[in-house]
C-alpha cells in the first residue's frame, strides 16, 4: 500500500472542488443529487469514491468531467479548477478541447454501451486520438495504446468488431480510448461492476499498473472497499449527495469517523487480494 | 421446421461464403459480400433473390425475349393462349405474352425508383427530425403526418389532373406515397441512437456532426431500412398497378397495372388477359417480400452470421 497522500500539497491541486452542487429536475422534482461537495485530487493520486447507489458519487464525477447526457440539470454550481484553471465557466468547444488533449477522460460500468457495434475497434480507438501527434503514424500509435492495456495481439483486436470481444476485453478497449487523449486524470465509474471476479482483478490489475507507469491521477467510484483498500491512496465517503468523510485509506479503515463509514468498513471484512503481479 | 431452415440455410452459407471468402476479409466491400452470401444461406432470400434476379433479367432482355413488340398487333384478337400466343392476345390483338415482358421494365423501375426516392426524401427527413430534436422535429414530424393522413389516390389523382401523366410524375406520386413510413423508420432509429453512450462519446471526441450523423450513427441504422426499402418496392409497385388499373399511368408505357385496366372490361371473356398480369404483380411482390425477409434475417450486425470470415 502507498503513503497516505499529504492533505496540505504544494502548488496546485490537479482537480479542485469547492462546494459543487448539482441539482437534477427528474419529473418536476427537484433531486439534490449533488449537495455541496468538496472533492480533490491531486497529480498522480489513486482517489477513491465510496457509497451506496444514489449516494450522488456518479453524478459528482459526470458533473466535473460534465458527461451527463438524459438528464436535466438544474444546478451546477461551486468552484470547481482542474490545474488552477476554472472549468465551470469553460465553453463546450474549451472543454472539448480538454478532455481530447491533457485533460481528463472517464471509462464507464457498461462498455459496450459505450463503443459503436459497427466500427472495428481500431478505428475507435484511432477517433479519441489527441490530435498533438508526435509525428507518429495514427495506426501505430493505435497499437501502442492496445498493447499498453494488456492486448497480446494488438494487430487482432484492432480488427474486432466490439460484440467480439469479452467483457474484460471490452473495458480494456474502453481504458485504451480513455488514455488515447493522454489524460492527466481519469474517471473510472464502476470499471469492473459488470465484471466476473477474476476478470475484475485482471482490470484492476491494469489500471493500477497504468496510474504507476502514466503518472495519471485516477478516481475510481465503487462499492468495493477491498478496491479501495488495495488501490487508493485517499477515499471519500459518500450519503445523500454529501460527502461525509474524507480521509486516508489508512485513516479510513482505522479509524472511521463517520458512522456510515464506519459500518462500510465493518462490512467489507472479507477482501480480495489486489497485490501482485498480472499474468 | 424451423431447425431443417437453420441446418438448410447454414449449409448454402456455408458452400456461398466459401466461394467467396478470398475477397471477405476487412474491406467494407468484404461486409456487403458476407451479408449477400449469408442471404443466399437463408431460404427466404435465396428464393426471392432467384425471383427478382429473373424478372431484372426478364426487364432487361426483353426486346430479345418477346417474340412481338408491346405495340405490334397481330391479326387476331382476344385469341386463347396457344402455342403462337402463350398468353393470349387482347383486345387489340396484341401478345400477352410480351406485353408483360415489356411491362416488367416499367414495373421494376417505377418500384425501385419510387422505392429509392421515397428513401431519400424520407431518410433525410426522418435523420434530421430524429438527430435535432426540438423544434426540427416538431415541425417535421407534422409534415410526416400531414402527409400520412392525405388519401394517395386522390393526391394522385391532382397530380395527374393537373400535369398530365407521366413515367417520373408516377415516380414521384408514388414516393410521395411511402416517403412518410421511411421517415417515421429513420427518425425511429436516430432517435434510438442518438441516446447511446457511444455516440455521447463521439460527440466527447468532438466528432462534426456531420461525421456523428452519417459515419458513426448511420451504418447503425441502415439495417432495418434496408429491409424497408424492398418492402417499399414491393407497395410502390403495388400503388403503380392501382394506379394504372385506375387509368391513370403513362399511356404511352407498357404496365402491369393498365393491363388490368384494359381487362376489365373481358374478365368474362378473356381471362388471360387478368390473370396473366396480376400473376406478374403477385410474384413480384412475393420476391420482394421474401427478399426484405431473407435481408432482416442477416443482417443484423450483432449476429454471428453477418460476420462470415472473422469468427
Amino acid at each position: 500500500m502507498r503513503a497516505p497522500g499529504v492533505e496540505a500539497d504544494l502548488g496546485v491541486p490537479l482537480l479542485d472542488v469547492r462546494g459543487i452542487k448539482v441539482h437534477l429536475r427528474v419529473a418536476d422534482r427537484l433531486v439534490r443529487a449533488v449537495d455541496g461537495v468538496d472533492f480533490r485530487v491531486d497529480t498522480a493520486e489513486f482517489v477513491g469514491v465510496v457509497g451506496e447507489s444514489g449516494s450522488g458519487k456518479s453524478t459528482l464525477v459526470r458533473a466535473i468531467s460534465r458527461l451527463m447526457p438524459h438528464v436535466r440539470v438544474d444546478e451546477l454550481s461551486g468552484h470547481l479548477r482542474f490545474e488552477g484553471r476554472d472549468i465551470l465557466g469553460l465553453s463546450d468547444r474549451e472543454l472539448r478541447a480538454l478532455r481530447r488533449s491533457r485533460g481528463f477522460s472517464m471509462i464507464f460500468q457498461d462498455p459496450l454501451g459505450h463503443l459503436n457495434p459497427t466500427h472495428r475497434v481500431g478505428r475507435q480507438v484511432a477517433e479519441a486520438l489527441s490530435p498533438d501527434s508526435s509525428g507518429q503514424p495514427e495506426r501505430a500509435r493505435v497499437l501502442r495504446l492496445l498493447d499498453e492495456v494488456g492486448f497480446a495481439d494488438p494487430g487482432r483486436v484492432a480488427r474486432r468488431f466490439p460484440h467480439e470481444l469479452s467483457g474484460g476485453m471490452r473495458q480494456r478497449v474502453m481504458i485504451a480510448i480513455a488514455l488515447a487523449s493522454d489524460p492527466k486524470l481519469l474517471f473510472a465509474d464502476e470499471p469492473t461492476t459488470a465484471l466476473d471476479a477474476t476478470v475484475q482483478l485482471q482490470v484492476l490489475q491494469t489500471l493500477y499498473r497504468l496510474h504507476k507507469e502514466r503518472n495519471m491521477a485516477v478516481v475510481i467510484i465503487t462499492h468495493d472497499l477491498g478496491v479501495v483498500a488495495e488501490l487508493c491512496d485517499r477515499v471519500y465517503v459518500m450519503q445523500t449527495g454529501k460527502v461525509v468523510e474524507s480521509a486516508s485509506t489508512l485513516d479510513l479503515f482505522e479509524r472511521p469517523q463517520h458512522p456510515y463509514s464506519a459500518r462500510l468498513v465493518e462490512l467489507s471484512s472479507h477482501r480480495l487480494d489486489f497485490r501482485g503481479g498480472e499474468q | 421446421m424451423r431447425s431443417s431452415t437453420r441446418a438448410s440455410g447454414q449449409r448454402g452459407e456455408r458452400i456461398v461464403t466459401r466461394l467467396l471468402t478470398p475477397l471477405a476479409r476487412p474491406t467494407i466491400l468484404g461486409r456487403w459480400y458476407n451479408t449477400a452470401a449469408n442471404l443466399m444461406g437463408t431460404r427466404h432470400g435465396a428464393i426471392g433473390a432467384a425471383i427478382l434476379l429473373v424478372l431484372a433479367a426478364i426487364a432487361i432482355a426483353a426486346p430479345f425475349l418477346a417474340p412481338y413488340t408491346p405495340l405490334q398487333q397481330t391479326s387476331q384478337s382476344l385469341a386463347a393462349p396457344s402455342r403462337d400466343y402463350l398468353f393470349g392476345t387482347d383486345n387489340i390483338g396484341r401478345d400477352v405474352f410480351s406485353l408483360i415482358l415489356y411491362g416488367a421494365r416499367s414495373s421494376l423501375l417505377v418500384g425501385l425508383g419510387a422505392a429509392l426516392a421515397a428513401l431519400l426524401v424520407g431518410g433525410t427527413i426522418g435523420i434530421l427530425a430524429g438527430y435535432f430534436r426540438g423544434p426540427v422535429e416538431a415541425v417535421l414530424m407534422r409534415v410526416i403526418e400531414l402527409f400520412q393522413t392525405l388519401p394517395v389516390i386522390m393526391l394522385v389523382l391532382c397530380a395527374v389532373a393537373l400535369f398530365g401523366s407521366s413515367f417520373w410524375l408516377l415516380i414521384a406520386a408514388v414516393a410521395l406515397a411511402i416517403w412518410p413510413m421511411e421517415a417515421r423508420l429513420v427518425y425511429g432509429q436516430y432517435i434510438k441512437l442518438r441516446e447511446r453512450e457511444f455516440i455521447a462519446a463521439a460527440r466527447v471526441a468532438d466528432l462534426s456532426t456531420f461525421h456523428i450523423i452519417f459515419r458513426e450513427i448511420l451504418p447503425n441504422a441502415v439495417q432495418p431500412v434496408i429491409v424497408q426499402v424492398a418492402l417499399d418496392a414491393s407497395i410502390a409497385i403495388l400503388i403503380e398497378a392501382g394506379l394504372g388499373f385506375l387509368g391513370l399511368s403513362d399511356p404511352s408505357m407498357v404496365s402491369w397495372g393498365q393491363l388490368l385496366f384494359v381487362a376489365q372490361d373481358y374478365m368474362e371473356s378473356a381471362w388471360w388477359m387478368s390473370v396473366f398480369p396480376g400473376a406478374a404483380i403477385c410474384l413480384t411482390v412475393i420476391g420482394l417480400n421474401l427478399f426484405a425477409d431473407g435481408l432482416n434475417e442477416v443482417v443484423d450486425p450483432r449476429s454471428t452470421r453477418g460476420m462470415g470470415g472473422l469468427q
